[in-house]
C-alpha cells in the first residue's frame, strides 16, 4: 500500500500517514515510537514520544481513534505477557500512560493481571518510574471501580505513593470508601500525601458541582484525625455552583469515544 | 573546545570513526521519506560548531560513535544517549545572572497538564488535570500558586528559559509577543503546537540551581531533537534562541537550568493563547 508523506513540509507528523497505516504497521510504529527509535518527530523541546500519540488520539476522528486504542491495547497485551522482553522502564511507562488515556476496558484484564503479580512494584523508582503507579493510574482513567479492600492493600505498599490515586479511586464511588481509607491510615500524612488529597478533591467540583462535593463529605471532618481536616473544609465553605457542565464537556478519552 | 580540536588531540583512529558517523547522520537527510529536510545535517553542523563543552563530554561522543553501527538510525541512538548522559545536557558553563533575576519558561498548556498527571498528581484524566489548572489559572495571586506547585516539577528533564537582558527584576513576560504563536515562534519552540495555548512560568531560581548556556547536548537530549536552536557565537554572554524564520520576531536570551518545582514563582502562571 502506497501511504501519504510521513512528514508535512513544517516537520509535523502527517496525520493522514499515521491514519493510513494497517494494524500491524501502526502497532510497529508505536512500538519503535515509544522505545525511541523514531528518528523524526515533532515535538516540543521536553516532548515526549508518547505525548504525540495522545495528541493523534485527541485530534483524531472515531476511525483513527479506535485504530490507536486497537494497537496500544494490543501492545498492553503484549507486555502483560512478556511476549517480548522489552516492555520495561520509560517504554513500559509511557505505553501504560497512553493506555490510561486512548484505551477502553478492554485492557482492564491485562492491567489487573500486572498488578497482581507485583512485579512491577518500585516505588523508590519514583514517578515517572514506578509502573505499578502507572498500572494503578490506569485503572482509575478507565473508570475502573475496585473495593476499598483492594487500594488499602496498595496504599500500605506505599502510602507516600499510593494514597493520592487510592483516594481519588474511590472518590468514583458513592460510598464513603475514601473517607474509610483516610480514616483508617494509621500514620499521618505527610505533605505529599495532604497535597494529593486536596488535588483529587479539587477536581470534583468541576465534574460533580459544588453541591454534590459538599454533600459527599460534610461529615468528614467529625471522622478525620483533626491534623488533616483543615484538607477538606474549604470544600465545605465553597459557594455553590450551578448544575455541573455535561459530561461531554470535559470528557477525554475512552468515555467519550464510546459516546460518539 | 570544539571537537576537531580535541579529535586533532586524540588521532587519526578516533577521527577517523567519528568524522564517518557524524558523515552518516549528516547524509541521512538524503532519504526522502527519512524526514524534515535538514533536521540531521543542521544537528551534525551544530556538534562541530559547538565550542563550550569539556574534554570529557567529547570523549563520551567518540566513544558512543565508536560502538555504534554505521547506519544513520543507530548513530542517532547513540548520539541521542551520549546527551542524555547525567550531567552532557547541563555542561554548558554557568550565564552570569543576578539571583534574583527572573526566567520565563514556556510550556503548550495540555502539555503541561499531561506532565501533571506523568508525575503522579491524582487525576483520573486529562480533563481532569486541565480543570485543575484552570482553577489555578482563576487565582490571581502568586502565593496560592506556589502552594499549589511547591512540590511540583514545572518540567521533567531540563528547562529552557528566556529573561529580560535589560532590567533582570523585570516581569519577561512585558517583552514578549502577545500571541502564544508568536511567542513560540521568538523562542523557537516546535511548530508542531501551533494553535494550542501555551502557559508562560515565570519564576527565580533557587540558590542551589544554576543557569547555563544551552550546548548542543541540551539541544540533542530532547525527543526530537530541538530544531530551532544553534550555539551562541563567540563571547556571547547567555545563549540566544533562534526565532522561526520569516516570522520578524527578534531573538531572546536563551538559558537552561535543572527541574525546579513551583516554590519559587515569581509571578502566577498565565495562559496565552493562538
Amino acid at each position: 500500500m502506497t501511504h501519504p508523506p510521513k512528514l508535512l513540509d513544517d516537520g509535523c507528523l502527517n496525520r493522514e500517514w499515521a491514519e493510513s497505516l494497517d494494524a500491524q504497521e501502526l502497532r510497529a510504529w508505536i512500538h519503535d515510537l515509544l522505545h525511541d527509535r523514531e528518528l523524526d518527530l515533532p515535538g516540543d523541546r521536553e516532548g515526549e514520544p508518547d505525548y504525540l500519540l495522545i495528541d493523534l488520539y485527541e485530534k483524531g476522528d472515531i476511525h483513527a481513534k479506535r485504530a490507536l486504542a486497537e494497537a496500544v491495547a494490543g501492545l498492553v497485551d503484549d507486555m502483560a505477557k512478556g511476549a517480548t522482553p522489552d516492555w520495561h522502564g520509560e517504554a513500559a511507562d509511557r505505553l501504560l500512560f497512553v493506555a490510561g488515556t486512548v484505551c477502553g476496558q478492554a485492557i482492564v484484564p491485562a492491567v489487573k493481571r500486572m498488578i497482581r503479580s507485583g512485579r512491577l512494584i518500585d516505588p523508590g523508582a519514583g514517578i515517572p518510574g514506578d509502573i505499578h503507579f502507572r498500572l494503578l493510574q490506569t485503572l482509575v482513567a478507565l473508570g475502573v471501580e475496585d473495593g476499598l479492600d483492594f487500594w488499602k492493600d496498595q496504599v500500605a505498599i506505599s502510602p507516600e505513593q499510593y494514597l493520592g490515586i487510592a483516594f481519588r479511586a474511590l472518590l468514583l464511588s458513592p460510598s464513603d470508601d475514601a473517607i474509610q481509607l483516610l480514616a483508617d491510615l494509621g500514620a499521618p500524612l505527610t505533605p505529599k500525601m495532604q497535597a494529593d488529597v486536596r488535588r483529587a478533591l479539587e477536581v470534583l467540583p468541576d465534574r460533580f458541582g459544588d453541591r454534590y462535593v459538599r454533600d459527599l463529605i460534610e461529615d468528614w471532618p467529625g471522622r478525620l484525625a483533626p491534623e488533616i481536616t483543615h484538607i477538606v473544609t474549604p470544600f465545605l465553605a465553597a459557594p455553590a455552583s450551578p448544575d455541573p457542565p455535561p459530561a461531554s464537556s470535559w470528557s477525554w478519552g475512552p468515555a467519550a469515544l464510546a459516546r460518539q | 573546545m570544539r571537537l576537531q580540536e580535541y579529535l586533532d588531540r586524540k588521532g587519526s583512529k578516533w577521527k577517523t570513526t567519528t568524522v564517518a558517523r557524524l558523515r552518516c547522520l549528516a547524509g541521512y537527510d538524503g532519504d526522502p521519506d527519512a524526514g524534515p529536510a535538514g533536521a540531521q545535517s543542521r544537528m551534525v553542523h551544530n556538534i562541530w560548531n559547538e565550542m563550550r563543552l569539556r574534554c570529557a563530554v567529547w570523549r563520551g561522543l567518540c566513544e558512543g560513535l565508536r560502538n555504534a553501527p554505521e547506519e544513520p538510525a543507530d548513530v542517532h541512538v547513540a548520539v541521542t544517549q551520549w546527551a542524555r548522559t547525567p550531567g552532557s545536557a547541563l555542561a554548558g558553563p554557568p550565564v552570569d545572572r543576578p539571583t534574583t533575576c527572573v526566567y520565563a519558561t514556556c510550556v503548550t498548556k495540555w502539555r503541561f497538564c499531561t506532565w501533571l498527571r506523568k508525575q503522579g498528581l491524582p487525576f483520573a484524566t486529562q480533563a481532569e488535570a486541565e480543570n485543575w489548572v484552570n482553577r489555578l489559572l482563576d487565582q490571581p495571586d502568586v502565593v496560592s500558586h506556589r502552594q499549589e506547585l511547591e512540590d511540583v516539577l514545572l518540567k521533567r528533564f531540563l528547562m529552557w528559559a528566556t529573561f529580560d537582558p535589560d532590567d533582570h527584576t523585570c516581569d519577561p513576560r512585558s517583552s514578549l509577543p502577545a500571541t502564544a504563536n508568536s511567542v513560540r515562534a521568538c523562542l523557537g519552540l516546535a511548530t508542531c503546537d501551533e494553535d494550542d495555548d501555551l502557559l508562560v512560568i515565570c519564576y527565580t531560581l533557587p540558590t542551589r540551581v544554576v543557569a547555563r548556556f544551552p550546548v548542543v547536548t541540551t539541544a540533542c537530549a530532547s525527543t526530537p531533537w530541538a530544531e530551532y536552536w544553534a550555539p551562541a557565537d563567540p563571547g556571547e554572554p547567555w545563549g540566544w534562541t533562534q526565532p522561526w524564520p520569516n516570522t520578524n520576531q527578534a531573538r531572546r536570551p536563551e538559558v537552561v537550568h535543572e527541574c525546579i518545582t513551583g516554590a519559587t514563582l515569581a509571578l502566577p502562571l498565565c495562559e496565552i493563547w493562538p
